[in-house]
């Protein structure tokens, strides 16, 4: 079953194939908890948001149409939709305990001690930025898709996402210069 | 900063490998999920829709359908006519009066500034009409597309392209703000919307 393709798993698994439905989590979890730890920085908050989007393909695999590439581009979403979510949590939680507002910005001190502080506080900087410039930021330069694939994910037209990049790099080269 | 610095900022340097015990906990709690979502009963046919379509709602869902109908025919549309055709008549005024140098008027407060290009070009565009509103004071732009007007907005002055894209929609990209085919990026407390002024001159 390992070499079916996942148009195929995804089809048993609309049938009720149990089997079928853990291949297809194998396959894709790993994916999910680098996407994951690339947006928050943080192993643990990754491992959860991981957990969270396998339950919700579990919930929702039954209503899929088996379509390899929109199964991706869902996937994608579904995995930074939680991440946001998580990561909304841990703000106020760490934001009541007076500290970074943010796990990648935690993850960021640590690093801190042995890395530059230019390094440091760029990456403080990116934290700053609106949910959706980020998401934009995010997909193009972190995870590397063109475009038309980032705008697919987030839902919105192609230039929507060349002006939200726009706008980003924009304020991150003001903050760079303050 | 450009994209060598970007990526720099948004790669993580080291990105640990899930363990094998983490793996298998969210493999087996996602199972788990699998088999209880199989055991509930689809909700598909419980939703709204569904309800609306069954055989004992379909009578009320006519006589409510056509209620609505009748509304939005008799009233839905009146407000923008009218709208319109104020405006229509507003711009076609200056128009007779610049000819070919009128590119857009820009109406505030009952006060209306005139913006006329550089030289007499007949427009062949279609006519936008725009409503931006920042903190509930809002600003009336008619203009032909494809221009780029300066209009001032919230105190400070705003410079904006305003354009129809090849599907009929429009595009207005301004400093702050953007608009495209009726979504709006941009501050919390700016409103705008835009449409082709339907009325003819």
């Amino acid at each position: 079953m390992k070499t079916h393709s996942d148009f195929e798993l995804i089809s048993m698994a609309v049938d009720g194939n149990e089997t079928a439905f853990r291949y297809l989590v194998e396959r894709h979890c790993d994916w999910v908890f680098k996407v994951a730890f690339k947006w928050c920085g943080k192993r643990e908050d990754a491992e959860d948001i991981a957990q969270d989007v396998m339950m919700q393909l579990a919930n929702k695999i039954r209503g899929f149409k088996p379509d390899g590439a929109a199964f991706t581009t869902w996937l994608y979403r579904v995995t930074i939709n939680a991440a946001k979510d998580a990561q909304r949590k841990m703000n106020s939680r760490r934001s009541n305990e007076g500290q970074y507002a943010n796990g990648r910005a935690v993850q960021t001190s640590l690093l801190a001690q042995e890395d530059t502080l230019v390094q440091h506080e760029a990456i403080a900087m990116l934290e700053r930025l609106p949910d959706k410039e980020k998401e934009a930021v995010f997909l193009i330069f972190c995870e590397g898709l063109n475009h038309k694939e980032a705008a697919r994910i987030s839902g919105c037209a192609e230039s929507t996402i060349s002006w939200r990049v726009h706008k980003a790099r924009k304020r991150l080269t003001a903050w760079a210069n303050q | 900063m450009n994209d060598k610095d970007l990526k720099e900022i948004v790669n993580p340097r080291d990105i640990p490998d899930l363990d094998d015990a983490s793996r298998e906990r969210i493999v087996t709690a996602a199972v788990r999920g699998y088999r209880q979502a199989e055991q509930v009963p689809s909700k598909t046919s419980g939703n709204l829709f569904g309800n609306l379509l069954a055989p004992a709602f379909k009578p009320i869902f006519a006589v409510a359908a056509g209620i609505a109908i009748v509304i939005a025919v008799q009233y839905g549309r009146l407000p923008d006519s009218n709208t319109d055709r104020y405006n229509a008549a507003v711009f076609k005024e200056y128009r007779s009066l610049f000819k070919h140098e009128l590119r857009a008027v820009v109406a505030r407060n009952g006060d209306v500034d005139v913006v006329l290009g550089g030289q007499e070009e007949e427009q062949t565009n279609p006519i936008i009409f725009l409503r931006i509103e920042t903190d509930g004071e809002p600003v009336f732009i008619t203009a032909y597309s494809g221009q780029t007007i300066e209009a001032e907005i919230g105190g400070k002055t705003v410079t904006m392209d305003i354009l129809t894209t090849s599907d009929q929609g429009i595009l207005v990209a301004a400093d702050d703000f953007m608009l495209e085919s009726g979504v709006l990026h941009g501050p919390n407390n700016l409103s705008v919307n835009a449409h082709m002024l339907e009325t003819s001159l």
